[in-house]
């Protein structure tokens, strides 16, 4: 078996590019080898790992302009005490705007309101408030980290999702504004999310997940689509995707969720549900947490090769 | 869709139906692997994959015992893309029904192996840890971000040829650098 032209014909399997003499061989290659068999599982797992596995950040880090600029005139001794602070002070404030360039994207964060949860407030018991930036959802509240709980992700306060009634799974919904953030630029845009959650029964089948959609109408057009279930948001969306992780039982603790959506020119808002599930009876169900969600624009992706 | 039925005279317990999500978690890197393989598109594999826990949870919840649960989930997987095609008006992009026969019996093949797949999956994680940077920038464009090889050449900057040519060969790095790490640490 050729594996190098077995490789070629995954990537192109993969992508839907396939010619119809390509996928005769392709075919005959899987039919005959047990080998190309197993490759297409290994390729198959590697692209799922790949798809959800953060990896390290890389060494190519990306410093905004003015860092570059700075070090233009660093050596201009006689300005220097004036200039320094100048621009130090201005790229604090850069950096709070654009907070991740250390894996070589430059992010905008869109406000989500109560960032953190770290102001206690009292959540509408409903699927979606009809307005941005409101997180609200059924059996939902905010509560301080640590004691009987866990602690905090960071700071002192998190969500805790509450048992949901007749065994349905449980939601923390927000909406934010896109036209408001949307940056300038010709290319196409994307957002990613992140949220984390807390295992409280790793190992036992329970499941998080992140959903996420993008709409043209504004937030009040948006809630009216929740009647019953996320499938309801997914069907009346412009975009979405979603990500879901069953903790394995060494997997404790705060667990990362991240995924990026297209967002078209016409999207007006972002709709974001993280929810969790236990399988079994509603009496074997114990609260979930969650904490740290942010979502950002993702303005440069193009990290110069080292 | 129905669980495999040879319906228990009485309802069976709690320990197998824990039992039976255990099961399901076990198989799981295998059921998203087979997700992915069968829509070759991370979102709707996700959106599938989802779907099919759910489908999965309500037999369970229901007491339902599902006598292979890999099989069952790859059923599962296949009515749900299906739904999905539909949904989005899509054409299927397997046409093929021979090329979807070899890919079910694939990961059929590899149905006893759960314990193999997850030390796989764990030496794998760690292969792509270990990656020099320029590698896992290739890997995170085109498997994390979804994009098609044309597009992760234009971010590149390079040919669709060498873009082609790097991921073969860093996909075949991966796949040694998995058996090497199998074979240091058996379990």
């Amino acid at each position: 078996m050729n594996t190098t032209r077995l490789e070629e014909l995954f990537l192109a399997y993969e992508d839907d590019a396939l010619s119809p003499e390509e996928l005769a061989e392709f075919k005959k290659l899987l039919a005959s080898s047990p080998e190309a068999r197993r490759r297409l599982v290994e390729a198959g797992v590697m692209q799922n790992i790949a798809a959800s596995h953060v990896m390290p950040e890389t060494s190519v880090v990306r410093f905004p302009q003015r860092a570059a600029i700075w070090q233009q005139w660093r050596p201009l001794a006689a300005a220097a005490a004036g200039l320094v602070i100048g621009c130090f002070s201005t790229s604090v404030v850069w950096a709070l705007n654009t907070p991740s360039w250390a894996d070589g994207i430059r992010r905008m964060l869109l406000p989500l309101g109560n960032p953190g949860f770290e102001r206690q407030e009292t959540l509408s018991q409903v699927h979606l408030v009809p307005q941005v930036a409101q997180w609200s959802g059924m059996d939902t509240e905010i509560v301080e980290g640590g004691g009987t709980r866990p602690v905090a992700k960071e700071g002192g306060r998190m969500i805790r999702l509450g048992p949901a009634p007749e065994g349905k799974g449980y939601f923390a919904n927000v909406m934010a504004n896109l036209s408001e953030t949307r940056p300038v630029t010709d290319k196409p845009l994307q957002i990613e999310i992140t949220a984390h959650y807390h295992a409280s029964k790793p190992g036992q089948g329970e499941h998080y997940s992140l959903n996420v959609a993008t709409f043209a109408e504004d937030a009040a057009g948006v809630s009216g689509h929740w009647e019953n279930t996320w499938r309801d948001m997914r069907d009346a969306s412009l975009t979405n995707t979603g990500k879901a992780i069953f903790p394995a039982a060494a997997e404790t603790g705060w667990q990362t969720i991240t995924v990026r959506l297209d967002v078209p020119v016409q999207a007006r808002t972002l709709v974001i549900s993280m929810g969790s599930n236990t399988p079994g009876p509603i009496e074997g169900r114990t609260d979930h947490f969650m904490d740290e969600v942010t979502a950002a624009w993702i303005i440069a992706d193009k990290a110069p090769l080292p | 869709m129905k669980a495999e039925s040879n319906e228990p005279m009485v309802p069976p317990d709690d320990a197998a139906l824990d039992h039976q999500v255990r099961v399901f978690l076990e198989c799981r890197p295998l059921i998203q692997a087979h997700i992915r393989t069968l829509v070759r598109d991370a979102a709707l594999a996700e959106d599938v994959f989802q779907e099919v826990w759910v489908r999965f949870e309500r037999v369970t919840r229901h007491g339902e015992i599902v006598v292979n649960v890999a099989a069952w989930c790859r059923a599962a997987a296949r009515l749900v893309a299906l739904e999905g095609w539909r949904k989005q008006s899509r054409e299927r992009p397997v046409a093929d029904s021979e090329l979807t026969a070899l890919v079910e019996q694939a990961y059929e093949e590899q149905d006893e192996r759960a314990d193999f797949w997850q030390d796989h999956t764990a030496a794998l994680t760690q292969c792509l840890d270990a990656l020099p940077a320029r590698s896992r920038d290739l890997i995170t464009r085109r498997y994390h971000q979804d994009l098609p090889i044309a597009e992760v050449a234009a971010h590149l900057g390079q040919s669709i040829g060498s873009v082609k040519t790097a991921l073969c060969r860093l996909r075949l790095a991966l796949a040694e650098c998995v058996r090497k790490r199998i074979e240091l640490n058996p379990t």
